[in-house]
């Protein structure tokens, strides 16, 4: 029977055993935002475009080293996770649509008659957004590590028993999720994709350049708390430039940065109509 | 049952919603009535909990709908049939909502069945026609089998098929004792499903009622009159305290007397009558008579158009 053709409601009376609801709430809604992220084609390919720059970009790194010895501040850990440069626009614009995309669809005022409590929803694509990109960067990182290391061989190459090295690698995954939820907050304030996105990229790359290229002293040593250096600052081992902050103190900072942006985001998300 | 106590809303300059308090009461078909503009949508994002009411309240069964812990069993609402992602496929799309709530797997098959998309449950959504979004929508209020269910304007831009579909299937949940509010700018919709009917216009409450008492309120009826001695008829009809309309040449609109006092006056001077036809005010024009000094819009009647 197509659509068409079904032109009167099944006629059967009541449903005999009418539908309960089972388990908490909150897990509820978790599932239920697990199954909008994976049943959307464009959020897989965009995590699939993610985890492909990682692991390309481990390899690629990989590989060129080889070839020369490598410098005394030559960091291998760092160089085998270059791809969070590209794989951040990725989960950053994964982060946004999955508000952004809601509100541009209409989707939103769906969801919210099914889970009104707005603050639940948001914290339900939180957690599931972040755990699932969390995951599969993870993963994605322990592979272009482990590459890059076998690819460029001794001496270059370190291991992930030495000081710092694991710390990195899951700083990886951590900024690349913290950018797909800074991402995540300015969707839910800016409601429109490209408006967020262009916020977003905006604070990452635009805001450093400025910060250092104003001849003023104080403004160039504010760069290094930027979102973007802040979190990048988690990926280092060996060398540790003057001008960024130190793998914990960055990864705080950075933490700030999310949680304080989402913190912000749940003002308009209650305040303004859906 | 749903209260709506002084509810206003505020768009800019604009109130959309103006102290409007209703009841909907359960086991009717309530008829949400009013022209475009009239704040009716507005009114069901507000029960939802989706816009802010600017003043007033709004409850579901005594409680904010926002406070609800498990909405979909409470309220089905099919606010707008474009409001999914066009990317999900329908089954997914209805997943989601059902995991939302507690809601078991099974039932999401269930009322795919129920509106006859079983075979298209694998679709994205984004491809489907407007009654196609429609029965989805459908499908989605029936996922928790609440007692109450809310539709804005369903039979919008459907097909005479997918109307009379929408009709069945609000007789035939009504006809299971569930509170159902159905909006609508069409008075002749209303009629066809609807017994009770809160008429709103620029926001504001114009009518609480029934369907039979609205008719029955309405301007009486009016009879039509051709006649080649229209002139002379009309005179006489207006010493007997009839009220009579000119359309075209020989056309007349009496009312206050019926058809057979017209027939009987002419017939008594002898004047012709090509045609006498009595007409009882349909809902519509009843409908039009409640509403036409509150429509956002007003109309210029159409040159020629019998007044
Ligand atoms: N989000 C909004 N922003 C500004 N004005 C709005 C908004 N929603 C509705 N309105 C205005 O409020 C009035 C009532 O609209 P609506 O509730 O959609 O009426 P109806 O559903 O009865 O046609 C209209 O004049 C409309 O333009
Ligand atoms: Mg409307």
């Amino acid at each position: 029977m197509t659509a068409s053709e079904a032109t009167r409601p099944a006629t059967a009376g009541r449903e005999q055993v009418p539908p309960r609801p089972t388990g908490r709430s909150f897990a509820n809604v978790l599932r239920s935002e697990l199954t909008k992220l994976r049943s959307v084609r464009s959020t897989m390919w965009t995590l699939l475009v993610a985890v492909f720059f990682v692991i390309g970009f481990g390899i690629l790194l990989g590989a060129v080293v080889d070839s020369k010895a490598p410098g005394r501040d030559f960091d291998p850990t760092q160089a085998s996770l270059s791809g969070i440069f590209l794989a951040q626009l990725a989960t950053g614009v994964l982060g946004v649509l999955v508000i952004s995309s809601e509100y541009s669809t209409g989707m939103i005022r769906t969801s919210l008659a099914a889970v009104p409590r707005r603050r639940m929803l948001l914290a339900a694509k939180i957690i599931t957004f972040g755990v699932a990109v969390f995951v599969v960067t993870a993963v994605a990182a322990f592979i272009a590590f482990f590459s890059a290391q076998a690819l460029m061989g001794s001496p270059a190459a370190t291991s992930l028993g030495d000081p710092g090295v694991l710390r990195a690698v899951i700083g990886a995954p951590l900024y690349l999720t913290g950018i797909g939820l800074l991402g995540l907050a300015l969707g839910t304030m800016l409601r429109r994709t490209a408006g967020a996105i262009t916020a977003l990229f905006g604070v990452i790359f635009v805001v450093p350049i400025i910060l250092n290229v104003i001849p003023l002293d104080w403004l160039n040593h504010l760069a290094k708390y930027a979102p973007g250096d802040a979190g990048q600052s988690m990926l280092s081992v060996v060398h540790r430039r003057s001008d960024q902050l130190s793998p914990l103190t960055g990864g705080l900072v950075f933490l700030a940065w999310v949680v304080g942006a989402l913190v912000l985001a749940t003002i308009p998300l209650m305040k303004r109509d859906a | 049952m749903i209260e709506a106590r002084g509810l206003s809303k505020r768009f800019g300059s604009q109130l959309a919603v103006d102290d409007l308090s209703f009841e909907v009461r359960p086991g009717h078909v309530t008829g949400f009535l009013g022209p475009n503009g009239a704040g009716k949508s507005t009114t069901m994002r507000m029960i939802l909990g989706l816009d802010h009411p600017t003043a007033g309240s709004v409850t579901v069964d005594g409680k904010p709908f926002t406070e609800v812990s498990h909405p979909l069993f409470e309220v089905g609402a099919l606010i707008d049939a474009k409001a999914v992602h066009p990317g999900r496929r329908a089954s997914d799309h209805l997943l989601c909502l059902a995991q939302s709530n507690g809601i078991q797997k099974s039932r999401v098959d269930e009322v795919l069945g129920l509106v006859g998309l079983t075979d298209v449950a694998k679709k994205r959504v984004g491809k489907f026609s407007l009654g196609m979004g429609q029965r989805l929508g459908i499908a989605a209020a029936l996922l928790g089998d609440p007692e109450i269910l809310m539709f804005d304007e369903p039979v919008n831009g459907l097909d005479p098929e997918g109307i009379l579909w929408i009709r069945n299937l609000l007789k035939w949940l009504a006809s299971q004792g569930r509170t159902v509010f159905v909006s609508s700018h069409l008075m002749s919709e209303m009629a066809l499903t609807a017994d009770r009917l809160i008429v709103i216009g620029k926001g504001k409450l114009i009518a609480d009622t029934t369907v039979s008492e609205l008719t029955s309120s309405a301007k009486g009826a009016s009879v039509r009159v051709v006649s080649p001695r229209a002139d002379e008829l009309a005179v006489l009809l207006g010493a007997r305290q009839a009220i009579v309309v000119r359309g075209d040449a020989g056309v007349l609109d009496v009312t206050d007397l019926d058809a057979a006092g017209v027939g009987d006056l002419a017939a008594a001077h002898g004047i012709p009558l090509h045609e006498l036809t009595p007409k009882a005010p349909t809902l519509e024009e009843a409908f039009f008579e409640l509403t036409k000094d509150q429509t956002e819009y007003t109309t210029g009647a159409f040159p020629g158009a019998a007044q």
